[in-house]
């Protein structure tokens, strides 16, 4: 998993993904609320459930984010923890309501 | 004369020096004499295709198995990706198959087994995904010597191991490896590869 490819149909790509790529700054939210919707990422749609991690720190959420950016997306910048927080107190879920 | 004995001797003792003899794993019981190896016990299941799958089905298969769930957030994808490695490696053989039995059969129904197994590109052909009664699938994973159990603390509410088994065609479990981790995976390839051979050779 580690090579960022996903698995077939089951679980899409981070790495080359045009999905991510157009929204990079609701990366931290992804990782600690999930994704439930049915999405479609580089043409295929996917549609299985994303666990949420509510447990993870902002700092965990933090280096994972940057880690992502760092690796697949260098052109975005590394975020700092004000600003992850900053993302993090504005999730919305597929409703478009606050979290 | 006595050396070409000797000779003739070595060379028959040579004949399969690079690949180690596959152990049958697990404990052995002796019963009136007779040496009784640990066996898979029987089961029956439903596949993705709703197609009951049972020992007499697999009889003539060596397999791959392992224990899932579809909403597993954290280590069946990794374990799923491997075994997806090792159906894709023995593609060509038909007497090679996979097995994949869920432990959340209530969540895990035919449907969604069917739904799982297509978005990996994988047919029963092939790959078999079961479910049926959740006891009786939580104790055949103390069969294949994998933990598996409900826990509502665990991610996905079941804490199990990914553990993928090498069966032979007398329900004998004969190499194992940790699906998690890739290399280990990798191992596993040679082994499949010997068991082939062994039965080729009895042919």
């Amino acid at each position: 998993m580690s090579d960022g490819t996903g698995l077939a149909k089951l679980i899409p790509p981070i790495a080359k993904s045009d999905y991510l790529a157009s929204r990079l700054d609701k990366l931290p939210c992804i990782i600690r609320h999930g994704l439930n919707d049915t999405i479609v990422v580089n043409g295929v749609v996917y549609d299985q459930n994303m666990a949420a991690y509510p447990n993870l720190s902002e700092s965990d959420i933090s280096n994972v984010s940057n880690y992502i950016y760092k690796k697949w997306y260098p052109d975005y910048e590394a975020q700092n923890i004000l600003q992850i927080r900053a993302s993090l107190n504005n999730c919305y879920n597929f409703e478009n309501k606050k979290r | 004369m006595r050396f070409v004995l000797f000779l003739s001797l070595i060379i028959t003792s040579c004949t399969n020096p690079a690949v180690e003899d596959l152990p049958i794993i697990g404990k052995i019981k002796i019963v009136d004499g007779d040496t009784i190896h640990h066996a898979i016990p029987d089961f029956s299941f439903l596949n993705q295709d709703s197609v009951i799958v049972d020992n007499d089905f697999l009889k003539n298969n060596i397999y791959l198995a392992d224990f899932f769930f579809t909403s597993c957030p954290s280590i069946c994808p990794k374990v799923t990706k491997q075994m997806l490695k090792l159906h894709d490696h023995f593609k060509n053989d038909p007497s090679v198959k996979l097995v994949s039995y869920t432990i959340d059969p209530k969540r895990d129904d035919v449907n969604k087994l069917k739904s799982y197994a297509d978005k990996l590109g994988v047919t029963s052909e092939k790959w078999h995904f079961l479910t049926g009664d959740k006891d009786t699938l939580l104790d055949l994973a103390d069969d294949y010597f994998v933990v598996a159990y409900e826990d509502p603390d665990s991610p996905g509410g079941f804490d199990h191991s990914g553990k993928i088994l090498l069966v032979d065609k007398n329900r004998h479990i004969r190499a194992f490896a940790e699906g998690t981790d890739p290399e280990n995976v990798d191992l596993l390839i040679p082994k499949i590869q010997q068991l082939l051979d062994d039965y080729k050779l009895q042919e």
